[in-house]
């Protein structure tokens, strides 16, 4: 069970930061490089929404647009016969939104301290709006994306409220470490307990310490 | 000939820039006090900000043309940054962190330039710094480099937004000895833009006196004596490019002694305007080598001391005390000797 575990909550880990990746991006680009304050406003306040509601609520959201009667849920399993309500995508898309306003912030914050004037010598030397984002925005911001980034995949580590809602505690399915927990409580395993708190701490713990350094290189390479 | 051509309209709330500028294929000066307009007709020409109507040419290239009338809407021109063909060189030298010495020199670069890379490092100096990365390097050396890369596009002309201002004066007076060198080799256009006057006059050709976002004047930088200043200091700086013989130089052809043999054949020579004497008459036994005859052009109060106009076969310009401004009873197109010492000049070799 505790390997089980282990080995899906690194994946669905891993597949909740690969779909919050360009999300990030995307958003990070419009709210430091677009003018409108207006937009601006309306996408900080969508993006630090997850980060205040209560996680169960968040999952309930999702439970509500995903399920067979809901919106998005009806379009998915009506036309493309698509269920995703209790099954590991459901797990990855609670993972996924909980732990975006965390990446989402840090890559915010990464694009903000790139020097502006950088971008505007890259396009003067014939650089476009790609090759500029990729050589100049993206590489001066690297270290900050990746802590963003890091601390996104750290917090799908530990997510619990939104999955349990959302995508069930189904052994093998959605039970990922912070579940299997949960259920050792619940049914007293004391022996499966004791390793998956090792396994909890352990990798929360390794993802901290990576984005402490990257933080730290990311503010020494800002200074110059 | 004409080589740049700009007429321009952009209103801010606060401030409206109306710009109509004609420059020529040499080094341009803009003149002007902070937040006269300079920087943003540059970042107009280079195509981050987009003037509200006007037109922007460069050789025959149009850059930018929108007029006023809706009906005409269509025939509108804006090109973008990246197809300008403009090199962007800022008062910071803003290389690319990450990438080093080489790498940044060549972001810009196309294949099919009629410089080649190992041109420019070379004329610029800079083969010994090529594997290094930004943070490894003086601000005059990335000031250079910061040239060399805008350089590599070969572009069609070299916008430089106050480049020296934050450099120590000898890494400025190597920058400025370079800016001439790279209009004389490469023949590309600069427009150079400043507050310093004393930059402007060493360097530009003819320049434009800008003053809350109007065009007051353009005149030959010789005739920038008219300009009113308010800089405390006022350095002569003089790029000397050609005939230089043992511990003296040639500016217009008038020997001025130094002090020290020169080691190269191009130099840039500063003499601070405060070290520079005015007698009304001809002395003899002074402890001075550099003793020229000349006369006053034009003579501004500043404050407590006087600025003092001459031109000696080259313009030189003198400050001095008020007292004195009084008791010689200098005026305008008066015959003046003007006396410095060889130990004042002061010599940077680019």
């Amino acid at each position: 069970m505790v390997t089980e575990a282990l080995i899906l909550t690194i994946q669905v880990s891993i597949y909740a930061t690969l779909l919050n990746i360009p999300l990030a991006i995307l958003f990070g680009l419009i709210i430091t490089r677009y003018k409108s304050r207006s937009i601006n406003l309306t996408l900080d306040v969508l993006i630090s929404l997850p980060l205040v509601l209560p996680p169960v609520l968040s999952g309930y959201f999702l439970l509500i647009i995903f399920s067979p009667s809901g919106f998005v849920g009806a379009f998915l399993d009506n036309l493309l016969g698509i269920e995703i309500v209790f099954t590991k995508m459901a797990a990855v898309l609670a993972c996924s939104v909980v732990s975006f306003p965390l990446m989402a912030r840090a890559v915010i914050i990464a694009f903000d301290s790139v020097n502006r004037d950088l971008e505007k010598i890259a396009r003067s030397l014939g650089a476009g709006y790609t090759r500029m984002f990729f050589t100049v925005t993206l590489r001066e911001s690297k270290y900050g994306v990746i802590a963003g980034i890091l601390l996104g995949f750290a917090r799908s580590l530990g997510e619990f409220g939104a999955t349990i809602i959302f995508a069930g505690n189904i052994q093998g399915i959605s039970r990922t470490i912070p579940l299997a927990i949960f259920q050792s409580i619940q049914t007293g395993n004391d022996n499966d307990l004791g390793l998956l708190i090792f396994c909890s701490v352990g990798l929360g713990f390794l993802a901290v310490l990576i984005n402490y350094f990257l933080i730290n290189k990311s503010v020494k390479y800002n200074r110059g | 000939m004409n080589f740049i051509n700009i007429d321009i309209t952009k209103k801010y709330p606060d401030f409206v820039l109306k710009c109509s500028l004609d420059f020529n294929d040499k080094i341009n000066g803009i003149f002007g006090p902070s937040g006269s307009g300079k920087s943003t007709i540059l970042n107009c020409i280079a195509g981050f900000i987009s003037p509200d109507i006007g037109k922007i040419k460069i050789k025959d290239k149009i850059l930018y043309e929108i007029s006023g009338s809706n009906s005409l809407r269509n025939n509108n021109i804006s090109i973008n940054p990246e197809h300008r063909n403009i090199g962007y060189v800022t008062q910071k030298s803003n290389l690319f962190p990450s990438m080093n010495v080489d790498e940044n020199i060549r972001y810009g670069y196309k294949d099919d330039n009629a410089i080649k890379v190992e041109e420019i490092i070379d004329i610029m100096n800079v083969k010994n710094l090529i594997h290094r990365y930004p943070g490894e390097l003086s601000g005059g050396e990335a000031q250079k480099i910061s040239i060399a890369r805008a350089l590599a596009r070969f572009p069609s002309v070299l916008l430089m937004d106050e480049p020296v201002s934050e450099l120590d004066l000898e890494s400025k007076l190597m920058v400025l000895g370079y800016l001439k060198k790279i209009n004389k080799s490469f023949s590309i256009p600069i427009i150079y833009v400043s507050h310093d006057i004393s930059e402007i006059v060493s360097i530009c050709d003819k320049v434009a006196i800008i003053e809350n976002g109007q065009i007051k004047d353009v005149k030959n930088s010789q005739l920038l004596t008219y300009i009113s200043s308010n800089d405390s200091e006022f350095e002569n700086i003089y790029v000397v490019n050609e005939s230089i013989s043992e511990n003296s130089i040639f500016i217009n052809n008038i020997k001025i002694n130094t002090l020290n043999k020169l080691e190269s054949e191009s130099a840039v020579i500063l003499i601070p305007s405060n070290s520079v004497i005015l007698s009304k008459y001809e002395l003899n036994n002074i402890d001075a080598e550099n003793i020229f005859l000349g006369k006053i052009e034009n003579i501004k109060s500043m404050g407590s001391k006087v600025r003092v106009f001459c031109n000696v076969g080259f313009d030189i310009v003198s400050d001095i005390s008020e007292y004195s401004f009084k008791k010689m009873d200098l005026n305008i197109n008066d015959e003046i000797y003007v006396i410095f010492k060889s130990e004042n000049v002061k010599i940077s070799y680019t």
